[in-house]
């Protein structure tokens, strides 16, 4: 286990990498919580435009 | 083959067939970015001359290469939304810029945490960094222009066009490091060459997969959206939304 660790460190470039990685991830968890967000928003307007028109 | 086209491109099918779809994009997604993380971080060996900050790389190019492919994506659906009016089609466009979008920006950020450590610098006027931040702007233009205009119509026409010129600038991005002075290193993978150690080429190769699949479930995800607004007035959508299936 502390040699996985070890290796994680990544010497002096270590800030870099996992920023880049970090970065990458937060990016990817945005553009997949935005269309969950999207998608609940447009049920939530149809079912309101259409309980309106009923 | 043109008819199951038409058939799979009708707003209904697409929806209905895309829900069973998203799983096979989602899963192998998760799969590919675990096992191609576990061999960038740990498997592949530190470069010769850049160390560990190599390991930038399977973040940073993979990336970049999506940048190009969702621009690439963006300009034929716009074109075979033009040319054959097929809605479909300038939903894909229209869904595809906010990740493309993001891709970009990923590639301008890495590239200049990784240009920092190499180069001694963040950002340099250089032609293919400059070339990819006028991709970042034609992406942002394109999702400005699709929300500039009331009429859906005249929306994707508009947009569409943009995309399509912009297409001229996918090459200069690539040959930019060929045709001018350049401090980005060339490719490293061709058609007919691969001048890197293999397990470098695996990680990369996975995570390049990884991002393929994951756009491809955005943008399942993202287009069932769009028909259900741009098909509200059919009675199938009312029937779906006040049943309130998803």
């Amino acid at each position: 286990m502390m040699e996985i660790f070890t290796l994680l460190a990544f010497d002096k470039y270590a800030s870099y990498i996992w920023f880049s990685y970090g970065i990458t991830f937060i990016a990817i968890a945005l553009l997949f919580i935005r269309t969950k967000s999207i998608h609940r928003d447009t049920i939530k307007q149809l079912r309101s435009k259409y309980l309106r028109d009923l | 083959m043109w008819k199951w086209i038409q058939a799979f491109a009708s707003p209904k099918n697409f929806y209905q067939t895309s829900a069973k779809i998203i799983p096979w994009f989602l899963y192998p997604f998760i799969a590919l970015t675990l096992v191609g993380l576990y061999w960038a971080l740990i498997v592949s060996p530190p470069d010769y001359q850049q160390g560990d900050s190599v390991r930038i790389m399977y973040v940073h190019v993979p990336a970049a290469w999506m940048s190009l492919f969702i621009y690439i994506v963006m300009a034929i659906a716009g074109a075979i939304g033009l040319i054959w009016q097929i809605k479909l089609a300038n939903i894909v466009a229209k869904v595809s810029a906010p990740i493309g979008a993001a891709f970009t920006f990923l590639a301008l950020v890495t590239g200049a945490v990784w240009g920092k450590p190499m180069w001694g610098t963040w950002w340099v006027w250089d032609a293919r960094l400059t070339s990819e931040l006028i991709l970042l702007f034609l992406y942002l233009a394109f999702i400005s222009l699709n929300n500039a205009f009331d009429n859906p119509k005249t929306a994707s026409k508009a947009s569409s066009v943009l995309v399509i010129v912009g297409l001229v600038n996918i090459p200069i991005i690539y040959y930019s490091v060929e045709w001018w002075n350049s401090l980005h290193q060339g490719a490293s993978i061709g058609v007919n060459k691969v001048s890197m150690q293999i397990d470098m080429f695996i990680a990369l190769m996975l995570i390049s997969f990884a991002f393929k699949f994951l756009y491809g479930a955005l943008v399942l995800m993202r287009a069932r959206d769009e028909i259900l607004t741009t098909e509200q007035n059919s009675t199938w959508v009312k029937k779906l939304i006040m049943k309130g299936e998803k």
